[in-house]
């Protein structure tokens, strides 16, 4: 407890001038320890042995250190809502078959309050559920996390805003501040406040009801005190709520059933859309008193997080924005919309460098689909897009869904959030783990972190397919080592490991053996693009990278998913995040971006999607894999830590590694590529002359450029370096760009979206360096 | 002690259980003479047979002259390893001196030790009842001595918390058996017993007058770490064999025979001691007294005994490989659940359970009743480098999976063990070999390839370098290789 209370309970409530250091990634990568690897040596001051142990321990499923952290007991009989309770409260750290770890912080503690938990409710059922007697260190950091957390509201009610709390001394005291006085609006002034009736928190009492005999239904419902504000104020009145001003940070509501002003959205489910129980659970939260909140859902990839955005936007029936990473995910979000519900074409505008629907008259509510750069970019903008922005701007948006959250810089959400008018956010993502550690500011620009799945609980129940994660040690062969070792070839080193022999009849084993054994359908991964054409070419398979033309990308996945002529495809990073291939269930990854966690996880989502099987409803052994990942690792090379590195957000999650040393048996290697050493020394000489660009990781020019274009003549043919990337949904998936090449690169591409004054020149020295190496190699051809 | 001795006792004890290893580190003569002074003995030896074993005992003990060698051959199925099965079986009752081979070839004969059968056939005969010379050893029928017979939780929490105290005093951690009697009156030290089973070093003792606690500085010996990974049972043998080489001569003998008569004896049943039992045994049974593995009483100036459940498992049955100690595990309640991502959560507040678990884990929580740690290279290396192997630490971890994990196949996550052993071979990967380096060979000539060949074909070439002309050969090769370069040389001048 006592290191906590040095931080304790500051929480980074981020002004709106608050200085953002979104310029890159953070260098201190390998710094960003995990809560659990960290660990003490010996007990130290974690030495909880002299807290009581109750009586009737045994029936309860948890304890609670004084330091915050909770260990609970998965195979409890009330697990399910011991769950469902802490995953409100705290924070997971690890969640593996048996015992989960959860830490109580005051973040997690600002999201139970925000979702109506009040501090005495989180305090008994803690203490119901724990072995333990809570310490008086418990009490007290809770009782300062919660004290002034969710006590004010903001709402939005029939286009005023008010300010809203149940302790109307609150109010009051709020009041004896000249600013808020002065956004009271006039003419009521002096009088007192409204009083309204508002539903009980469903939500919130669900979990407690649980573990709690129910009190009979006293409180049906709570008088709520409010006072009208001026709209203009409103920024200024939250500021002031602020910690460190007035201390009562405001949370948002949307009263969207008593929004008359803004017209209604003909939006319907399909009766044939079923809502999964945890994307009920997670609505549940965000719905708990009949209004909409804003905040975060986390859920697996595959595990229907667009079912979940569509569900609560159906559920506000108002105007939707729609905020995805990529021009592809933009494709699938608006087929996405047609699939689950009854809307058409004429309600969805989908906004593009390549598609610029219009918009139904300004009276009539649509669904917009968009990426995040198209509403940011600044500097000069096409007619149509500026005329779609002016849409956009002038809309006010019963709800906004943020799809993949944990890409997009706090900078441009806020820029993002500054020009349109959302009533409710609902921010969408798998995982909410940013190299950066950035994910803190989420919880304030967007909302609270209102649900978040348990990956193995989905898995269990059929909701996503059950991987075998396979990491399989390649040793490097003498002459490639030797290599590696040269400090000559220094800047070789990522190919060498990549293009190591052993690695690669690994790969063409493993291929094989799903092809033509399983008949499975196999991605193979690579981000170093110069392995990833070798490995392609050698295994005459089609491949996928930034460079890609769109046409031949949707041919190749085309054929992927229908053809069984195609049944491996090589894709660069490009594929990490929004390339939607359910029939995947293999990947080989040969080389990855550095000791990235969420690339780890995100690679996974590929092939997460439950399997014809499952869905079926037949009942699949519980321990029987069907879908497989992949991690061929170079021995005794750099890869070894990143890749251990890599796996921790999974392992943490319930994911087991199991290490293959191995995998190629002798009676095998003679049928694969490179098995004689002639050959894997004519292979090192490949590797060795290549050049030294061509050699490295992938680098992917930036996305804005795709938005100049859309303004530039059309007609006139032109080839301009990555334009396609703007599709590729690759940009800005990784603000994390690798270490190896340093500073230039690691300019964010949101950073001139944001309006930094850099964003007048025309061309930025990434794809100056770009169009360099493609002129050098026009000339060596 | 010899050394020696140790590591016979040690190599052996894998195959055969630490009682047949036991016995087999006995002199021939201690053997004989242990076999021919009570039937206990021999049913404590026939118990710790496998049931080949069993059976050729049993066969043998009824014919004087023994039986042809061939015709044991019979006794067992065809197959090839039912084949080899029996000859384990014969070679370990030899190692016992339980049978003996006589001539060669056509005329190879077992022949089953006399006074071993002559007391395993009484204890047949008699039907296992009235085996000992003397009466009255139990005591049941006193009313006053019942009463004072604790009940089974308690004597197993007595025997169990004597245990652990003993293993806390190894690791430093406790000193309620450094100072004899503070606890209970007793003769028996347990330092020196430790010392002298090569568990600890000298300098320990000395240590812990400073106050030092802490495992790695209590100067444990890998040897030690291993004992502490090992059953209840292994190690009470480790100690007892210990503990009989250090009484005198005279007396080990039946010493053991004693304490085979007590695994023979009811758990939680009280027997005389006072007026039945010899002057060695009553200090026998006030060392075991003081182990934990007897509890004894006094009704009346007449002292009584009671065997722990500890003296119960003294000769258990054969350890190698049927079912006995798997079930015993199985029946043990175990309290450690090892998770996928390397975390080690143990329900437990014993704190020799906990030194235990800290020799290989990191500790990070400790509450009430649970221990938390973390499976990371570093420690897990520790843990190798202070003597413990791989295998010692995956099977202590199975060995006492919590019931929550032990329904499940396999308890401890497959992925955790390979990366024990992985850890395990991370630190033999490098393996040092002396040798000599062969340079200034002349720049031109077959000399260099001629010397490269000749080591080659010894086996003895380690490293080349065709480029300086320089070779290395194995140190233990390096006087062979001298002559045969010396040979080289001269055919060359002579050319």
């Amino acid at each position: 407890m006592k290191r906590r209370h040095e931080h304790a309970p500051k929480v980074s409530f981020l002004s709106e001038d608050a200085e953002l250091n979104d310029d890159g990634p953070s260098e201190s990568d390998s710094e960003l320890e995990d809560a659990l690897w960290k660990g003490g040596d010996g007990f130290g001051e974690n030495d909880f042995s002299e807290l009581e142990l109750k009586p009737d321990h045994a029936n309860r499923p948890l304890w609670v250190c004084d330091d915050g952290r909770i260990f609970l007991e998965s195979f409890s009989p009330v697990y399910k809502a011991a769950y469902d309770f802490l995953i409100s409260v705290a924070e997971p750290v690890c969640r593996p078959a048996n015992m989960h770890e959860y830490v109580l912080t005051p973040h997690s503690l600002y999201a139970a309050v925000s979702v109506g938990l009040e501090t005495s409710t989180i305090l008994s059922v803690l203490d119901r559920l724990s072995k333990t007697r809570l310490s008086d260190e418990i009490h007290d950091f809770v009782h300062e996390c919660t004290e002034n957390y969710g006590k004010v509201k903001l709402v939005l009610q029939r286009n005023k805003f008010y300010l809203e709390s149940n302790d109307p001394k609150i109010l009051k005291e709020l009041l004896q501040d000249d600013v808020i006085r002065a956004a009271r609006v006039a003419g009521s002034a002096n009088a007192s406040f409204h009083v309204s009736h508002a539903l009980k928190e469903k939500g919130a009492q669900k979990l407690v009801d649980i573990t709690e005999a129910e009190q009979g239904d006293a409180m049906e419902g709570v008088d709520m005190h409010s006072f009208e504000i001026e709209a203009r104020q409103v920024e200024h009145v939250k500021q002031r709520c602020l910690p460190g001003n007035l201390g009562y940070p405001t949370l948002e509501e949307y009263d969207f059933r008593n929004d008359t002003r803004n017209p209604d959205l003909g939006i319907e489910l399909k009766p044939m859309t079923r809502i999964r129980p945890y994307q009920e659970k997670s609505l549940s939260k965000m719905f708990g008193n009949g209004r909409a909140r804003s905040g975060i859902i986390v859920l697996p990839c595959g595990a229907g997080k667009s079912l979940t955005g569509i569900a609560a936007a159906a559920r506000i029936r108002k105007s939707c924005l729609c905020l995805c990473t990529s021009s592809v995910s933009v494709d699938q979000w608006a087929a996405q919309f047609k699939l689950w519900t009854n809307l058409t074409d004429a309600h969805i505008v989908r906004f593009t460098s390549q598609n610029k629907d219009d918009f139904p008259p300004p009276d009539e509510a649509c669904v917009c689909v968009t990426t995040y750069n198209m509403v940011s970019a600044g500097g000069k903008r096409s007619e149509g897009s500026e005329r779609i922005l002016e849409a956009i701007r002038s809309r006010e948006w019963g709800c906004m869904l943020l799809d993949e959250v944990h890409v997009v810089p706090a900078a441009m959400f806020r820029k993002v959030i500054g020009i349109t008018k959302a009533h409710c956010k609902l921010g969408l993502t798998a995982t909410l783990v940013r190299e950066d550690d950035k994910v803190d500011h989420l919880n304030f620009l967007i909302g609270p972190k209102l649900y978040e799945a348990n990956w193995l609980d989905l898995q269990r129940d059929g909701h996503i397919a059950n991987v075998q994660c396979v990491e399989v040690w390649c040793p490097m062969t003498a002459e490639f080592f030797r290599k590696y070792c040269d400090p000559n070839f220094n800047n070789k080193k990522q190919v060498l490991y990549c293009m190591n022999p052993n690695k690669f009849m690994a790969c063409q084993f493993l291929m094989q053996f799903h092809e033509q054994q399983r008949k499975d359908k196999v991605i193979v991964f690579s981000d170093n693009i110069f392995a990833l054409r070798e490995y392609a070419t050698a295994l005459r398979r089609p491949l996928i990278y930034g460079d890609t033309s769109h046409a031949e990308r949707t041919r190749v996945l085309h054929a992927f998913k229908y053809s069984n002529e195609i049944n491996t495809i090589f894709l660069s990073k490009v594929g990490d995040n929004s390339i939607d291939i359910p029939e995947a269930n293999v990947i080989i990854q040969i080389s990855s971006h550095a000791g990235s966690r969420r690339q780890e996880a995100q690679r996974l989502g590929r092939i997460l999607r439950p399997k014809a099987a499952q869905l079926s409803g037949k009942k699949t052994n519980a321990d029987e894999h069907n879908a497989f990942f992949y991690s061929l690792v170079s021995t005794d090379t750099a890869e070894m830590y990143y890749s251990t590195k890599r796996q921790q957000f999974l392992i943490q999650q319930g994911y087991a590694f199991k290490v293959v040393t191995d995998l190629i048996g002798p009676q095998d290697k003679p049928q694969l590529m490179y098995s004689t050493q002639e050959k894997q020394l004519d292979l090192l000489a490949k590797v060795l002359s290549a050049g030294e660009a061509e050699a490295g990781e992938e680098v992917l020019p930036e996305d804005e450029d795709a938005i100049r274009q859309a303004h530039k003549p059309v007609g006139a043919a032109r080839r301009t370096a990555g334009s396609i990337t703007a599709l590729s949904g690759a940009d800005g998936a990784y603000l994390e760009f690798d270490a190896q090449r340093g500073g230039a690169k690691k300019k964010a591409s949101f950073q001139r979206a944001s309006g930094a004054p850099r964003a007048v020149k025309p061309k930025n020295s990434i794809l100056r360096e770009r169009d360099a190496m493609l002129r050098g190699k026009k000339k060596l051809a | 002690m010899a050394p020696a001795r140790d590591a016979a006792t040690a190599s052996t004890s894998a195959a055969d259980g630490a009682f047949v290893a036991f016995l087999c580190a006995l002199a021939p003569r201690e053997l004989d003479a242990l076999y021919a002074s009570s039937p206990w003995s021999a049913l404590a030896v026939l118990r710790a047979c496998d049931s080949i074993a069993k059976q050729i005992i049993l066969r043998l003990a009824y014919v004087d002259d023994g039986a042809d060698a061939r015709e044991c051959a019979k006794w067992c199925g065809d197959g090839a390893s039912d084949a080899r099965a029996l000859e384990r079986a014969m070679a370990r009752l030899a190692r016992l001196r339980v049978t003996t081979a006589l001539g060669e070839g056509e005329d190879a004969r077992v022949v089953a030790n006399e006074a071993f059968a002559n007391n395993l056939r009484r204890a047949l005969e008699r039907g296992f009842v009235n085996l000992d010379d003397g009466d009255g050893a139990d005591a049941r029928e006193d009313a006053g001595v019942a009463a004072k017979v604790p009940d089974r939780a308690t004597l197993n929490a007595y025997a169990k918390a004597k245990w652990e105290d003993l293993l806390l005093t190894l690791t430093g951690a406790s000193n309620a058996f450094s100072r004899p009697g503070a606890k209970v009156k007793g003769r028996l030290d347990a330092q020196a017993l430790f010392r002298a089973a090569g568990l600890t070093t000298a300098t320990t003792a000395a240590l812990k007058k400073g106050g030092q606690k802490r495992l790695k500085n209590a100067g444990v010996t890998a040897e030690g770490f291993a004992f502490l990974l090992q059953t209840a049972q292994e190690q009470i043998w480790v100690l007892l064999t210990q503990y009989i080489r250090d009484s005198q001569k005279t007396s080990a003998t039946s010493a053991i025979s004693f304490l085979l008569r007590l695994t023979f004896q009811e758990p939680g049943r009280a027997y005389a001691m006072t007026g039945v039992l010899s002057d060695t045994e009553q200090d026998v049974v006030l060392d075991l007294t003081h182990l934990g593995l007897l509890y004894t009483f006094e009704v009346k100036k007449k002292f009584y005994y009671v065997p722990t459940l500890l003296a119960s498992g003294l000769s258990g049955g054969f350890t190698g490989d049927d079912g006995d100690t798997k079930a015993a595990a199985a029946a043990a309640e175990g309290h450690i659940i090892v998770e996928t991502n390397y975390r080690v959560y143990a329900y437990t507040s014993s704190a020799v359970e906990m030194e235990i678990l800290r020799l290989f884990t990191r500790a990070d929580y400790r509450l009430p009743n649970l221990y938390v740690g973390m499976l990371t290279r570093e420690s897990v290396q520790n843990a190798l480098r202070a003597g413990v192997d791989a295998e010692q630490i995956v099977g202590y971890i199975r060995a006492h999976a919590h019931k929550q994990v032990r329904r499940k196949k396999p308890s401890v996550p497959s992925t955790v063990c390979d990366q024990i052993r992985l850890w395990a071979r991370d630190m033999e990967r490098m393996e040092a070999e002396e040798c000599v380096l062969y340079c200034d060979f002349p720049q031109a000539g077959t000399f260099y390839g001629a010397v490269v060949s000749e080591a080659e074909k010894r086996g003895a070439l380690l490293w080349r370098d065709d480029a300086s002309r320089r070779l290395t050969v194995r140190a233990s090769a390096h006087d062979e290789m001298k002559a045969v370069v010396g040979a080289l040389k001269q055919k060359l001048d002579a050319v």
